[in-house]
């Protein structure tokens, strides 16, 4: 019997291998559980390309794809950086790209998408991005592009995805795309997302990010689920050509009266309560045994709400929304986008100064219009938490008010990049209201190791 | 299901005990039947108010308020809210924000920036001026501008459950939220019932897991069971552990039975948890045994009617094939001399399985049962050849379109019925 491959349930399985070729496909395993030789759906391109280095026929049944052509309706004049970037991804036509939020990733995509020639799957953190990669390949061309994820199911050419409907459909689709797209790739190497790589045959594999690193140090399964780093180009270098000029500007907001008094005494309950309970946020268990005897005594019951309640104040004090509010009387003229950490400071705000809030919550249609019409100048601020850290277009922001976040470093750079794109005579500005004297500050110092919060552009108050 | 922060468990020596709750016992059974009760009660209420009146019933709750927000979560997942778009307040937010815009500008004027009381006495003017315009005070304004988010959504339906069974739900949530971060199930059987055994790996084939099966005691019809899914034969994964929490009210329904699990609770540190059906727990699985494919019924309607000689009868036996394999058929057909037919059916994404068949039946001296074959399979050349040479699928198989049929079956049955004379 000759050797065939087929695809299941993202892996690949191998019938009919002679034992003097096994030699050649070392990422096969036996499995007792079906009596077949296996490999996780990833080796494809290997064990394709061993098979033909070595002459050893074989059937497919594992690859539902072929080539394609996918002309560009009009022309894309790529910048200097998009070019030397396409050019070293093609040698391999795998790698990780790194460009920083504004620099035209998406456009990057479409030119690899055209020249690679395969069916392609994108994958997108979002619904909002995946409209946005929606409207952008309709753009460039002309065929019906498939969308998968937010309740829709459509399966075409060329398809964008959410990360997570990918995951839940790559046990059928893991063998009809040749070219995989991440974009914001630095989820990939999730416990999870991680399998919508390692159960995709797809042998093309590109991975775009402005921030390759994590926090858990997972860079180095990204490149071997992606390909290797093939090109990267900072914030800071791009910074008064391709993005906009930018300052951030740190202020420090005293608290008032009340705030202060209840933040003190919050904070004394919490911690004193962490040194009666022996508890040290140094531990590596710290956080979980301080969850843990929270819920043993009514002292422990307290001492969370008390944790709670200094950490809600020095995030989101009513100096803070006062001062909020002279910002935004100050940048009048400006499209500003607003920063929370999390949902109900966003709709707190929002209720109070009468302003759109953009969240999870927010349904589809209304993210539409409100993004529309603030593209558009008709709204000139938005609030919101995190639907905005990444990848959405706006363009018109020039300013950002982070109210409040959270100690990481990609949020913090996500967030910046938002309103970095160029337009001319464009100089955005970054603030970043800390409360003074609350662990806040050692938030926003964690949050600001990058390169770029370094140089000139920083301003503090 | 239960998230992590929810599970209540202990470790000692590298193992992990889920902390059961008795779902016997009257103060905690009394607590759930005023929960049950206020979920069944307060349908049209706010879900903010659902919440508020739930807390004030788990305050009093003798337990780790971990267990009472667990219960909670648990009826909330059977509870359905309004999250239907309310025009209204989309209408009322759009002119909102349009006439803040146009106020926000023309407020900005008068505003001196080093003057705080400027500053607070804009923002007054502002909110008034701008509710005005609408016909609202400010602070009502306030309250309705977002009043469709989550809190203030309507509680539509509620699944109702009783007291004893939401305990047992409990018990079930904590052992599910632990195999959530399990990567295998090692599951040992004693004394199995066909019918159930049979459920239990259709259920593993619905929840895509594979199995290594194997004897233990073949007499005393005893089977250890490996379950996991494709990839773990490459590494150790939780990416199967939602199908195992999914798999694992199937098991509660053996008589006896025992589970073994690796746990990874936290990140450098696996645990092993042992259960066995002496825990007590109650499955939610309410009709395990009683379920009939509609097809199962079509075709046995067609029986009656065009083949009377014949029986369909549920399958209640499973067969050992050649090695360890085991085959538990979809089908025994029973003819009216007593004589009984396996019949074992093969669908689009059986090819795998379906190859070993083929290989385990052509090396077999008897005929154990009859196969059929969905013909979308027959696209798959190398299967397609395999099949054309192959001397017991030309006997005692056949090709169907969607289900079988009276007319693609009855040859098959035939002649295999004029083997055994």
């Amino acid at each position: 019997m000759k050797l065939s491959l087929q695809f299941d349930k993202g892996t690949i399985l191998v019938f009919g291998a002679e034992k003097r070729q096994l030699q050649y496909l070392e990422s096969l395993m036996w499995d007792e559980r079906t009596n077949c030789f296996r490999a996780p759906a990833t080796e494809y391109r290997n064990i394709v390309t061993n098979l033909r280095k070595h002459k050893i026929t074989y059937h497919d049944n594992a690859r539902k794809f072929s080539a394609k052509t996918f002309p560009l309706k009009k022309e894309i004049k790529p910048r200097s950086f998009q070019s030397e970037a396409a050019d070293a991804w093609i040698l391999e036509k795998r790698g990780v790209v790194t460009l920083p939020t504004g620099a035209g990733k998406t456009i990057l995509a479409v030119i690899l998408i055209a020249k690679t020639g395969r069916p392609t799957l994108i994958h997108v953190p979002t619904i909002d991005l995946m409209g946005q990669w929606n409207a952008v390949l309709n753009e460039y061309f002309d065929i019906k592009i498939g969308l998968l994820g937010g309740g829709i199911n459509d399966i075409q050419l060329i398809t964008v995805a959410t990360y997570d409907s990918a995951l839940l459909h790559v046990s059928y689709l893991g063998n009809q795309f040749g070219l995989q797209v991440f974009d914001e790739c630095h989820h990939l190497p999730g416990e999870q997302y991680k399998f919508t790589a390692l159960g995709s045959i797809a042998p093309f594999r590109l991975g775009l990010t402005a921030t390759p690193e994590r926090s858990d140090g997972k860079e180095k399964l990204l490149y071997q689920l992606c390909g290797p780093l093939c090109y990267e180009t900072h914030i800071d270098e791009l910074s008064g050509t391709t993005l906009a000029p930018y300052i951030v500007k740190t202020i420090e907001v005293e608290m008032l009266k009340d705030d202060r008094e209840q933040y003190e005494k919050s904070r004394k309950f919490y911690t004193d309560f962490l040194v009666k309970a022996r508890i040290s946020f140094k531990h590596p268990n710290g956080w979980s045994n301080f969850l843990r005897k929270t819920t043993e005594s009514n002292e422990g019951k307290e001492a969370f709400k008390a944790y709670l309640k200094q950490k809600k104040l020095s995030q989101a004090s009513e100096a803070k929304e006062e001062l909020l509010w002279e910002l935004i009387i100050k940048h009048k003229g400006d499209q500003i986008i607003v920063f929370t950490q999390d949902n109900e400071m966003a709709y707190r705000m929002g209720s109070k100064f009468y302003l759109p809030v953009l969240t999870h919550h927010t349904k589809l249609a209304e993210r539409e219009a409100f993004l529309k019409a603030f593209r558009s100048g008709e709204y000139s601020i938005l609030i919101t938490s995190k639907v905005l850290n990444e990848g959405i277009d706006v363009p018109e922001a020039n300013v950002g008010v982070i109210v409040s976040g959270s100690g990481s470093i990609r949020e913090h750079v996500q967030r910046l990049g938002r309103i970095l794109r160029a337009r001319p005579g464009k100089q955005a500005l970054l603030y970043e209201l800390v409360s003074k004297g609350t662990g806040e500050y050692f938030t926003n110092q964690r949050r600001r190791q990058h390169r770029a919060y370094e140089g000139p552009a920083l301003l503090q108050d | 299901m239960l998230t992590k922060d929810l599970l209540c468990f202990r470790t000692k020596s590298g193992k992990i005990y889920p902390k059961f709750i008795d779902p016997k016992n009257e103060i905690i059974l009394k607590f759930a039947f005023e929960l049950t009760e206020l979920f069944s009660s307060n349908i049209g209420e706010k879900r903010e108010t659902l919440e508020n009146r739930s807390k004030i019933i788990l305050e009093g709750l003798p337990l780790s308020v971990v267990v009472g927000r667990g219960l909670e979560k648990l009826l909330i997942d059977r509870t359905e809210f309004d999250t239907e778009i309310k025009n209204e307040v989309l209408a009322l937010r759009e002119k909102v924000f349009k006439n803040s815009s146009t106020l926000m500008q023309s407020n900005a004027k008068t505003v001196d920036h080093n003057s705080y009381n400027s500053s607070i006495e804009s923002l007054k003017s502002y909110r008034s001026d701008l509710a005005a315009s609408l016909g609202f005070e400010p602070e009502n304004l306030t309250q309705l501008l977002y009043a469709d988010l989550p809190p203030f959504q309507k509680v539509l339906k509620f699944r109702k459950i009783n007291e004893e069974s939401l305990l047992h739900r409990y018990n079930c949530a904590q052992v599910q939220g632990l195999l959530l971060r399990s990567d295998s199930i090692k599951l040992n059987l004693r004394n199995i019932s066909t019918a159930s055994m049979r459920q239990l790996l259709k259920f593993l084939r619905f929840n895509k897991l594979l199995a290594k099966i194997s004897f233990e005691h073949q007499k005393s019809k005893s089977l250890q069971i490996v379950i996991d899914g494709p990839l773990s034969l490459f590494m150790h994964t939780h990416k199967y552990g939602l199908n195992l929490a999914n798999f694992f009210p199937a098991v509660l329904h053996q008589s006896n039975w025992k589970l073994d699990a690796t746990v990874r609770i936290n990140k450098n540190k696996s645990y092993v948890m042992q259960l066995d059906h002496s825990c007590g727990i109650k499955s939610h699985f309410n009709h395990f045994l009683a379920y009939v494919p509609e097809e199962i019924q079509k075709l046995s309607q067609q029986l009656t009617k065009k083949m009377p000689d014949w029986k369909l009868t549920s399958s209640n036996e499973f067969l050992q094939l050649p090695g360890e394999n085991l085959c538990f058929p979809d089908y025994i057909f029973k003819h009216i001399s007593g004589k009984k037919v396996p019949v074992e059916l093969f669908h689009k994404w059986h090819s795998g399985p379906l190859i070993n068949r083929i290989s385990q039946l052509d090396e077999q001296k008897d005929e154990p049962l009859i196969i059929g074959i969905n013909r979308s399979l027959l696209k798959n050349v190398d299967l397609a050849n395999k099949l054309d040479s192959s001397k017991y699928f030309s006997q005692f198989g056949f090709i169907f379109k969607d289900i079988p049929t009276v007319t693609t079956l009855l040859p098959r049955l035939e002649s295999w019925l004029r083997s055994r004379i």
